[in-house]
């Protein structure tokens, strides 16, 4: 199986989309999925990225991307952020990983 | 070796979101925290990608920040402005958010802020944490910082 992929993006790449990443690495360990690819980038690199790297998921903290046609699903970061309502969001990001065939 | 992150408040006069964003500025570059483009970084950031963060449960913040080029000491500005501010938000642009906290981190190392960060932002919503803030106790609010947040990693940096 290969392992998930995610993309987190915010402004500058150094201070939301960092602390979002060491959430996630916690909670999906926590689900028991251990192997994954989890990478940063500025939003304004993420349509590119998502393009040519295909993520499974792309988390953002800074804008909203609807409009942006970014070719893969994309959450708002912001509960991972907090620390709030961080089970819910990441029921939301392994259902798109079960679809995609990420994890069992 | 743990790094430093100075936790200092700032009373501050203005009522509106970039003069407030000035005022913070003119404090860390005048304390030394940062180079002269930072003022001018955070406001324009601030425009490009907003800071504003609804949060039911506890008071509506904002973490406007900068690039770490702009900066030379790390440090978390916080102010309590005299009433709510208007931010945009984070996960939508388009709408406003009246703040109560603002809290400007001066980021060098971020792997190392981050860590800060994640109780950071886990502290602010405690209700002792809340009570200080609505009470305007400004020393107070820098300490617990200082207490809940920071020492912990200074003892196992880990």
């Amino acid at each position: 199986m290969a392992k998930p992929f995610i993309y987190l993006a915010c402004g500058s790449a150094a201070m939301s989309a960092m602390l979002c990443k060491s959430r996630l690495e916690e909670a999906l360990r926590k689900r028991g999925i251990k192997n994954f690819d989890l990478r940063i980038c500025r939003v304004a690199e993420l349509y590119e990225n998502v393009r040519r790297l295909k993520p499974d998921v792309a988390i953002v903290t800074a804008g909203s991307f609807a409009e942006e046609d970014v070719e893969c699903p994309v959450f708002s970061g912001v509960p991972l952020m907090m620390g709030v309502g961080v089970d819910a969001f990441i029921d939301k990001v392994v259902d798109v990983l079960k679809e995609k065939g990420k994890v069992p | 070796m743990p790094q430093t992150i100075d936790v200092k408040i700032l009373k501050v006069e203005s009522e509106k979101r970039p003069e407030i964003l000035k005022e913070m500025g003119d404090y860390l570059y005048d304390s030394g925290y940062t180079k002269e483009t930072f003022t001018n970084a955070v406001i324009e950031r601030e425009k490009k990608y907003p800071t504003g963060l609804e949060i039911p449960s506890a008071v509506n913040v904002a973490l406007p920040h900068a690039d770490i080029e702009h900066v030379k000491k790390q440090a978390l500005l916080i102010a309590v402005p005299n009433g709510p501010v208007k931010f945009k938000r984070m996960d939508a642009p388009d709408k406003d958010v009246n703040v109560e906290l603002i809290l400007l981190p001066v980021i060098k190392n971020p792997e190392g802020y981050v860590k800060f960060l994640s109780k950071l932002t886990l502290f602010i919503q405690k209700k002792e944490f809340l009570e200080l803030v609505r009470g305007k106790k400004y020393s107070a609010i820098a300490a617990a910082i200082r207490e809940e947040c920071l020492e912990p990693l200074m003892r196992n940096p880990t």
